[in-house]
């Protein structure tokens, strides 16, 4: 299989509070056509002006992935026609673009990052039967188009790519970079190596609605275009799209099969001038980056290289760490619980941690008494779970839930005499010094009470019990 | 430099123009006449392309503004479907 | 009510205007129903009005009648405005059938500015389609006439603002100027025109044409009227990108002079009209007694009209991809919307419009635009540097308005031809230099002359100096 050649080009849309050109509410989710102006419409007569914020946004961007912030640079128009561009041009940048030649690391591995730059987002059709439907509230949202040089080689290294530029604009705070609300997209341009080492026909491949198609579109491409290569066959230069369902690509019918935008200079604008004072307090004020918070993990929590990785996916679970570890020191115990139960109840629910009314304190009260034998670990999973339901404190939950501890000394010896006397075949093998077993009562015990003994005192009664009847 | 129909039949295409045999006829000798009158400028030389100005662009403040005449544009819409615009008649090809 | 007679309301200035009311000489009613008549009387032949606003027009006058703040710059001054310039509720056509139907939502910000000035707004006035013209003959709904002869042309694009000031339809009025269409059509008027330094006024809520050249301009009957009106539009915008950080009229420098004006020998060298040239040589002689007289050469001046048209039309073609009939407009259905946009652009442009888009398109498109666009971004630069240098040593560069009478319907079939008629006022729009065009008399054939007074960037007070000197000495 000859090398591959890819290369992103990512939209990410900006979490600004108004549009990039207008001064219309960004907030998703709003009733269609009810965040429009003349503006962002179109409407004859009408003007841009530029939001500051999304230029904030971008240049903490460029500075996040090393790049060089232009202190000039200007707008451009794209000139086409599609229902989705109110103006019939969509303000950009061409030349002159916000800032440039910057890098992530991946896996070791430098991905250059070409340009970072500003331009409006386009507004959503919907496709009913054979009508064209369009809701503009999406246009006129900030977006930040970032390309690399085709310096990634595979599927994987891509994914990983996307993870950690969403990782990146998530700690940034400048957006959700969630791919299923269409706050990053992602297309991708791959060719080939050939054996002389020079590059092969270049393939677009659009519509990727998730990392998981991104991974998969790149597969599919290498093995068809290594299929038509080893066949003798030319591969086309074309455009293709991603069908999720059959997981192939096909080609694009283009809607635009002139590609001739006529760029020239935004007249309605003048030149963007950033001075060198602006990008340094920009640069003073960058929160953590998940590079930073990742070593800092490692190093003040001893945490593994995998906990640190997975507690950085998303900065509120980062903060949930943080402030947990800040009123309880069992780091690994607050990680391992995060990275199971938690993420395990948050798939379920689909929500994010900031949405469950679960609290760190709340939190680290469970953990607490699971330290303390007040409650099994499976209890707590229990009270966990309930705890990302109703917000409760888990003493609340335990006594709600009938799942206070028995602790009585008396009902636990019954128990575990009722348990000794039910398996005689084990007492025996235990007895006989296979101590191994131990665990087996131990379970009964548990199952018998529904997980509710106090796992300290029963493991003391069980093994006072045992070996009791041993010395006589 | 040669502004044939070739030419012409691709600029309308760009600008989303579809003219008729006459019309096309008129208009591409008038667009003959006024290339050929304008190509002068390709003689120019010195001064690089600038940007428009050196004026700065001033910034807006990231604050929601509220349109006020919302309702007026969304009676402007010739045609809707569930407060959603319905673009002219039919679909194009995905 | 004093009767002083419809006739006699419709001679007075605003300043006198202003007098009258004070003193309760006549209302805003009184002066608002002579305008009407007036109209009504003369639109018949003029046809400078897309639209009047008659019943609204009485009722603001009423308004107005019961306020107190008789201070207001533009109290009951009855205005009208060019069509391409968005007035609320109204319709706004742009003289194009592609507007036909769209109601404006929002008032431009010049609207909006004399509105507040307590200006009353008659209607809305003919132009050539979405700006570009220089006769209004392109207009998809009507002809223009010349008040002071009705078989020859008002000028254009604002040729109804000009021909509505000029038949004393109304006092003053607002039109665009790009590459002259406030100044030529003045001009043919006899009336007084003026293109503001670029950035003076907002062009916010002004339908676009050329984004780097259109200025919002004001058409009056004497020069403190129309200079009047430019103080009540001026100043900065903060929806406008482009305008200047000028707060309002009073901000802008009052220079000395220099001393001297300046003719370009280029402009000298073109043939005009017999007549004109005999005008401007006369107001030159009346600029001689203060002024000294500085002979400047102007290199490229060949090559503003290509730079002109291809900047012009090149942003042109782009302001008007906006017009598809899918949010507002008129809109054609059709078996797909590639077609139906199509059908609605075709059916509803002119065919000056298409030329210009068509253009336009051409000077942007792949392999063209090097050649084209960007060789005219040069020439303009050089223009702009060349005009400065001019005007750097001089307070003022005296000109003709146009180079030909105002000519018959019909005349100028051959757009080369029409475009002719801007190569005086082109080169200060290119440069983004104020200029005013003021009436200096009659041909013999009772066809009115202008000429122009181009300034340097904001001496628009200079300007005013100077044409007042120059409105003294030809009524003297």
């Amino acid at each position: 299989m000859l090398k591959a050649v890819i290369g992103l080009e990512l939209h990410i849309q900006l979490l600004t509070k108004s549009k990039m050109f207008c001064g219309c509410s960004t907030n998703y989710g709003d009733p269609p056509n009810s965040n429009i102006c003349e503006i962002c419409l179109g409407y004859p007569g009408t003007l841009p002006t530029v939001n500051k914020e999304a230029l904030d946004m971008g240049i903490m961007l460029g500075l996040a992935v090393n790049c060089k912030i232009n202190k000039l640079s200007n707008f451009y128009r794209k000139n086409y026609f599609y229902p989705d561009l109110p103006k019939g041009y969509q303000i950009t940048q061409f030349d002159y673009p916000l800032s440039e030649n910057g890098f992530l690391e991946v896996n070791d591995k430098k991905i250059r990052i070409r340009r970072i730059h500003l331009e409006e987002d386009a507004a959503k059709l919907f496709h009913k039967d054979r009508k064209v439907l369009i809701d503009f509230n999406r246009c006129g949202i900030p977006l930040v188009e970032l390309v690399t040089e085709p310096d990634i080689s595979s599927p994987e290294e891509a994914e990983e790519f996307l993870k950690k530029l969403k990782e990146i604009v998530d700690f940034l705070g400048i957006s959700t970079g969630k791919m299923e609300e269409g706050a990053l997209r992602c297309d991708v341009n791959i060719s080939l190596m050939n054996e002389n080492g020079g590059l092969g026909t270049k393939v677009e491949v659009k519509n990727l609605n998730s990392f998981k198609a991104v991974v998969k579109a790149l597969e599919y491409e290498i093995v068809r275009q290594n299929e038509l290569l080893s066949k003798n066959k030319a591969i086309l230069a074309e455009t293709m799209t991603f069908d999720e369902e059959k997981e192939i690509t096909i080609p694009m019918r283009s809607k635009e099969t002139l590609n001739d935008y006529r760029y020239f200079p935004e007249p309605d604008l003048l030149l963007l001038s950033i001075t060198d004072e602006e990008i340094e307090k920009i640069r003073l004020n960058l929160p953590e980056l998940p590079q930073s918070a990742h070593s800092r993990l490692i190093r003040d929590y001893e945490l593994s290289e995998k906990d640190a990785k997975t507690l950085i996916s998303s900065k509120d679970i980062l903060n949930f760490f943080d402030k947990s570890a800040k009123i309880y020191n069992n780091y690994k115990e607050i990680a391992n619980w995060i990275s199971s139960e938690i993420f395990k109840n948050l798939n379920k629910s689909k929500k994010s941690i900031k949405e469950t009314p679960l609290s760190p304190e709340n939190f680290v009260k469970m953990l607490i008494l699971i330290e303390k034998g007040e409650i099994s670990g499976k209890i707590g999973k229990t009270v966990l779970e309930e705890m990302m339901l109703t917000g409760e404190e888990p003493e609340e939950i335990m006594e709600k839930r009938g799942l206070i501890q028995i602790s009585d000394i008396n009902a636990l010896t019954s128990i575990v005499e009722e348990i000794i006397a039910n398996n005689p075949k084990e007492v025996s093998i235990y007895r006989s010094g296979k101590k191994n077993i131990f665990g087996f009562f131990m379970g009964e015990a548990m199952k018998k009470t529904n997980g509710k003994a106090n796992p300290n005192l029963l493991k003391e009664i069980m093994l006072k019990k045992l070996d009791e009847n041993v010395n006589g | 430099m040669n502004f044939d129909k070739n030419l012409l039949d691709y600029l309308c295409e760009l600008a989303k123009l579809s003219l008729k045999e006459d019309e096309k006829e008129e208009i591409l000798e008038n667009l003959k006449e006024l290339v050929e009158e304008f190509s002068i400028i390709s003689d120019v030389e010195g001064a690089k392309s600038n940007f428009q100005d050196i004026r700065k662009l001033s910034l807006r403040e990231d604050l929601v503004v509220q349109c006020k005449n919302i309702d007026y544009i969304r009676n402007n819409f010739p045609s809707t479907e569930e407060g959603l615009l319905k673009a002219p008649n039919v679909i194009d090809e995905e | 009510m004093k009767n002083k007679g419809s006739l006699g309301i419709l001679n007075f200035s605003i300043s006198e205007l202003k007098t009258l009311y004070k003193n309760g000489d006549l209302t805003t009613l009184d002066v608002i129903s002579a305008y009407l008549s007036a109209i009504k009387e003369n639109e018949p032949r003029i046809n400078a009005f897309i639209e009047v606003f008659e019943e609204e027009v009485l009722k603001e006058a009423e308004r107005l009648m019961k306020l107190k703040s008789l201070n207001l710059p533009l109290y009951g001054v009855p205005i009208a405005i060019k069509d391409n310039i968005n007035v609320a509720c109204h319709y706004t056509t742009a003289s194009s059938r592609i507007l036909e139907g769209y109601k404006s939502t929002y008032d431009a910000m010049v609207v909006k500015k004399i509105k507040e000035a307590g200006a009353i707004i008659l209607g809305k006035t003919n132009l050539d389609e979405f700006a570009m013209g220089s006769s209004t003959e392109n207009s998809a709904f009507k002809l223009t006439r010349n008040p002071y002869n009705e078989e020859c042309v008002p000028g254009g694009s604002s040729g109804g603002s000009a021909a509505a000031v000029s038949a004393k339809e109304a006092l003053i009025s607002l039109g665009s100027d790009t590459g002259g269409s406030v100044r030529q059509p003045a001009s043919f008027c006899g009336v007084y025109g003026i293109r503001p330094t670029y950035g003076l006024v907002s062009r916010y809520g002004l339908i676009a044409f050329a984004s780097s050249l259109d200025q919002i301009g004001p058409i009056g009957r004497n020069l403190d009227d129309t200079f009047l009106l430019l103080s009540v539009i001026s100043g900065k915008d903060t929806l406008d990108c482009t305008s200047l950080d000028i707060k309002n009229y009073d901000e802008l420098p009052d220079e000395d002079m220099v001393g001297n004006f300046a003719i370009i020998r280029e402009f000298e060298n073109i043939s005009i009209d017999k007549e004109i040239a005999h005008k401007y040589e006369e107001i030159k002689k009346i600029l001689l007694k203060s002024f000294k007289l500085k002979e400047e050469r102007f290199p490229h001046f060949n090559y503003a009209l290509p730079t002109y048209h291809i900047i012009a039309d090149s942003e042109a073609s782009s302001n008007l991809s906006r017009f598809d009939g899918i949010r507002y407009g008129k809109r054609e259905e059709a078996s797909s919307l590639e077609e139906a946009i199509k059908l609605s652009r075709t059916a509803y442009f002119g065919k000056e419009v298409k030329r210009r888009i068509l253009l336009g398109t051409f000077a942007l498109s792949q392999g063209y635009i090097d050649k084209y666009y960007k060789k005219a971004l040069q020439a303009r630069n050089i223009i702009r540097n060349e005009l400065s240098l001019i005007l750097s040593e001089s307070d003022f560069i005296l000109a003709p308005t146009t180079p030909s009478l105002p000519f018959k319907f019909g005349e100028r079939k051959d757009p080369l031809e029409m475009y002719y008629s801007d190569i005086f006022t082109i080169p200060s729009a290119l440069a983004d230099l104020p200029s005013v065009s003021i009436p200096v008399g009659l041909s013999k054939s009772g066809l009115p002359i202008g000429i122009q007074i181009i300034g340097g960037q904001l001496s628009e007070k200079k300007l005013y100096k100077v044409c007042k000197l120059v409105a003294e000495e030809l009524n003297a």
